[in-house]
């Protein structure tokens, strides 16, 4: 059965998923990092693929959450999405990091659309750190907010 | 209201140039020292604070979740002012249908993927949990004490008693309220209190929390602190005594704020006996076994029994009960004359087996241990852990709510998986009975330690969560953050491979943040501002800059110094440095007034000898190094090899002065200037330089920028070519003068390989690329990850797997179906 878990509830904990986009000049790619509470992706994604609770202890919990991320993060422009390339995912500690690669530099035309757990916290605060040349900026997606325009 | 001006609005600005001074005491932005809070941090001579007690008596109707209660309340005015009327927070009307949260509400999953309209089971539910009951309070009377009614206005989840008489300083004031209200599905509907509804059993467990009008805090600083409550901000409250009489169906368990006054009337002969078996008990006893809990919630019993609770000089009371209940408890022992005994005990049901039996009391003790080695003795006579809902945990004097239930393991179920998975690691992962998985053992640990916690900060170092929530969520989770390195090594808290100065560096350089010490209610991202980065701004303080013994000792002076009391920020920030000596400034404004984050960089190492400044030695010795650098042109060297014989040799009354002088041979002027040089030394610096000379020391210039903006210490680990090895740590207070680019001169009798600029990571810094002398590539994470070829590859055919089984599942969230009619 499906349940909103509502942000008062943790009244231990901060929901909120971090992104940081950078482009890597040494292998030329762009890359993409999410790192997410291991609690609120097992619980998450467990609840929109209407399955027991998953494990990020296991390769298949850890991929269950990292597919889940690929479907809920795209990078658009005015031809469409931008290929992403999901490289893998590991646990560190209490957070589960999910990699990805894009082979494009990240321009300004292009726009983020992050939607990845909001069905599930729709009060979560998703922040994406974009890192370029020492400088930092940050989006900030929200209910009303899931797409944003790339600014460097 | 307390706000705290942002640094541009100082009285003083820099307006030449850019220089900065982090350096600058904080006295001159805190609120100013009075009788109510000194300048050392401590309660003033006249600190008052007012108090609020209550007799309550309530009645839990089970077949209609209703409530009816009545309470009298006797409030003591302790403040210097004359109150004509007080403030009492109705906090269950946030839910009422015309409560400033509700209309205030926006639709929350309003599109799907393509933009169109989303209605979802949750919303429509709520709706009709709302058409079917009336939320929020209904106000039945108010009285004194002798029955006459008080004249009373609420405002959404606040009420105003106009009093018939002043409340005179000194005065106290007695009244009644009878009131009822209904108690919220809260898994379905949110809130702190509700109840938690098992279909399969029929069964329910109850939990209470804000349940009963009480009185708003009045405050020296900021007067009534009344606040519509939207319900995330929490709530400050006033100490006082509870007397509260419960009266729910025979058969739940009730645990409750206090000790419970009644066991005869209320308890078995056998419970009673086991209760007592507890005082003893080294290790958790059942007193309600979960075969007995079992059988108990098979049938519900139709009479009512009414048990009574005191506690005293609590800010608070909650309760729980269910007929579902397992009871378990043991004695903490401390060192305190007032409380030598502490009875920790945890309530749950079946649902939480096995992993609330077994670590749930256990968990209560420990962390009275540890927080108490930090701050004082805990000052009630229970603590107790209740499993009242599925996830999360809330925390209300001498009680706390703690989630997490164990789910069944699943990939018990996948065969292929199963024999897939040969990756060492994950063998741990699989608990033999596959009942619950690492996450949820951990997470319950975390939140019982944390929620207990909470009992000393803020339940009893009262500070104002509804300005300051860093001030008992940051201190708590920092102290949790202690609690957990000490229940056993490799909690995974912020993990084993990261400490939580490495996880907090993404939030710190981030755009949208504010600072630490920002009102609560503007606080954009209040998880990373309120509590990690003051638990890592309190580590730095603790490991680093202050190191253990000073910050434990003043930590422990601020934490008696306020027990019981409601202290500010600066009364933290002042105890701190009066107690330890250290000047602090520097660091409470940039960890808790700015978002600067820590960047510094070891931007360049240069080598030097001390130089005799004697040409006759010196010159020599440039002209080695000079030729050394840059050889003799071929051709000339092809022509000496020939015996070419130059003009000058053949004509050698050409030669003048420059010939018998190049630039590396001394002149007289040059012996002259360096004999005037020698000379203008006075005796001890011509000591010192001869010295100097025979001892043939290294001299290193070592330059560092901040370029993060935050000041911090340099711990350094020097590598001499011998590969002996050297920890050098120097304070922050180097950048005083400078606080973006610094020197540090360094003087050592080996030549130095190279430097790593905090290899512990002990000082959140951001960037590592930049902490090299030599300097390094660092890979990154991505790459790092990508070099484990054994793990990536398992990770892709997992992936590939998938994919392919997950071709036609919907992973939208279900949806209500619609048609639109206009």
């Amino acid at each position: 059965m499906l349940a909103v878990l509502t942000a008062s509830a943790f009244a231990h904990r901060e929901p909120g998923i971090l992104t940081t986009i950078e482009w890597n000049n040494v292998i030329e790619r762009t890359e993409i990092i999410h790192r997410i509470h291991t609690h609120d992706a097992e619980l998450g994604v467990a609840m929109v693929d209407n399955l027991p609770l998953l494990s990020v202890g296991n390769t298949e919990g850890m991929a269950r959450i990292a597919l889940y991320v690929e479907n809920h993060f795209f990078l658009l422009n005015e031809e469409g999405s931008l290929k992403i390339e999901l490289v893998g995912a590991e646990l560190v500690g209490d957070y589960i990091f999910i990699y990805q690669e894009s082979i494009q530099p990240l321009r300004t035309n292009t726009f983020i659309k992050n939607e990845i757990l909001r069905e599930i916290y729709p009060l979560q605060i998703n922040q994406v750190n974009i890192i370029s040349s020492g400088n930092i900026r940050t989006l900030t997606f929200t209910e009303k907010e899931t797409v944003l325009p790339y600014i460097e | 209201m307390l706000i705290s001006p942002p640094s541009w609005s100082d009285a003083i600005r820099q307006t030449k140039g850019d220089f900065y001074d982090a350096f600058r005491q904080l006295d001159v932005d805190l609120p100013s020292p009075n009788v109510y809070r000194t300048a050392s941090g401590a309660p003033g001579p006249q600190y008052w604070q007012q108090e609020a007690d209550y007799h309550i008596k309530l009645n839990l109707d089970e077949t209609k979740r209703h409530i009816e209660a009545s309470e009298e309340i006797t409030y003591k005015n302790n403040s210097p002012d004359t109150l004509n009327y007080i403030w009492l927070q109705l906090d269950q009307n946030r839910f009422a249908d015309n409560s400033l949260e509700r209309r205030s509400a926006d639709v929350r999953i309003s599109s799907n993927k393509d933009g169109s309209d989303k209605l979802t089971y949750n919303q429509i539910a709520v709706d009709q949990l709302a058409k079917d009951i009336d939320y929020g309070y209904d106000i039945k009377k108010v009285a004194d004490k002798n029955g006459n009614t008080i004249p009373y206005t609420i405002v959404d989840t606040m009420m105003r008693l106009d009093l018939p008489k002043a409340l005179s300083p000194g005065d106290k004031i007695t009244f009644s309220i009878d009131w009822s209200f209904y108690v919220r599905l809260q898994a379905r509907v949110g809130g702190r209190g509700g109840y938690e509804y098992f279909p399969d059993s029929d069964t329910s467990i109850y939990f209470s929390a804000q349940w009963f009008p009480r009185l708003a805090a009045y405050t020296d600083y900021a007067g009534w602190q009344h606040k519509a409550f939207l319900g995330s901000g929490e709530f400050t409250l006033e100490f006082g005594d509870y007397t509260v009489e419960i009266t729910v169906p025979e058969d739940h368990i009730v645990s409750a704020t206090g000790e419970l006054q009644n066991p005869k009337e209320v308890l078995t002969a056998e419970q009673r006996e086991r209760l007592k078996a507890a005082d003893n008990a080294t290790k958790p006893i059942f007193i309600v076994t979960p075969e007995e809990a079992l059988e108990n919630e098979q049938e519900k019993s139709l009479g009512q029994k009414t048990w009574v609770f005191k506690a005293d000089n609590v800010r608070d009371f909650a309760w729980s009960s269910s007929r579902k209940y397992i009871w378990d408890a043991m004695t903490h022992h401390q060192d305190d004359k007032k409380q030598p005994t502490v009875l920790a005990m945890s309530f749950y049901p079946n649902e939480a087996e096995p992993i609330w039996s077994k670590y749930s009391t256990h968990a209560v003790v420990h962390t009275l241990d540890v927080y108490s080695k930090f701050s004082f003795a805990y000052p009630y006579p229970t603590a107790q852990s209740v499993n009242s809902w599925k996830s999360g945990g809330m925390e209300y004097p001498m009680i706390t709510f703690n989630g997490y239930r164990p789910e069944p393991f699943e990939s018990n179920k996948n065969e292929e998986s199963d024999a897939e998975d040969n990756d060492a690691s994950e063998e741990k992962d699989k608990d033999p009975k596959n009942t619950y998985s690492r996450r949820t053992k951990y997470g319950l640990i975390g939140v019982i330690i944390h929620e207990i916690g909470h009992i000393y900060f803020p339940m009893t170092v009262n500070s104002d969560e509804r300005q300051w929530t860093w001030m008992d969520e940051g201190i708590n989770s920092f102290l949790e953050y202690l609690t957990e390195f000490e229940w056993e090594e490799k909690f995974p808290a912020y993990g084993n491979d990261e400490n939580v100065l490495d996880s907090i560096t993404d939030y710190m350089r981030s755009e949208n943040q504010v600072p630490i010490m920002t009102n609560s209610d503007s606080v954009l991202r209040l998880g990373p501002n309120a509590y990690s980065k003051p638990t890592a701004a309190l580590t730095v303080l603790r490991e680093t800059v202050m190191g253990r013994e000073l910050f434990d000792f003043a930590f422990k002076e601020y934490s008696q110094r306020w027990k019981f009391k409601r202290p500010t920020p600066s009364d933290f920030f002042r105890t701190m440095e009066d107690a330890s000596g250290v000047d602090l400034d520097w660091f409470w404004r940039g960890w808790f007034y700015s978002t600067d984050h820590v960047d510094i960089a070891l931007t360049s190492v240069r080598e030097y000898k001390v130089s005799t400044t004697n040409p006759e030695v010196e010159f020599p010795y440039n002209m080695n190094e000079y030729e050394a650098r840059i050889p003799e042109a071929l051709t000339q060297i092809r022509n000496r090899n020939e015996e070419t014989i130059t003009y000058l040799k053949r004509n050698p009354e050409l030669a003048d002065f420059y010939n018998e002088n190049d630039r590396f041979t001394a002149s007289n002027k040059d012996k002259n200037k360096h004999s005037s040089l020698i000379d203008g030394l006075e005796t001890w610096e011509y000591n010192a330089l001869v010295r100097a000379i025979e001892e043939n020391d290294f001299i290193y210039f070592a330059d560092f920028e901040n370029i993060g903006g935050l000041n911090s210490p340099l711990p350094l680990m020097i590598t001499y070519m011998d590969n002996s090895e050297e920890f050098l740590s120097i304070p922050a207070e180097i950048w005083r003068r400078s606080y973006k680019k610094v020197t540090k001169l360094l003087i050592r009798q080996k030549a130095i390989k190279s430097i790593e600029l905090d290899p512990r990571h002990e000082t959140a810094d951001t960037d590592f690329s930049n902490n090299y002398y030599p300097s390094r590539i660092e890979k990154s994470r991505i790459e790092l990850y990508k070099s484990d070829f054994k793990r990536r590859d398992l990770m892709a055919d997992m992936l590939k797997k998938l994919r392919k089984r997950k071709t036609g599942i919907d992973q939208e969230q279900r949806t209500v179906p619609l048609i639109q009619s206009n």
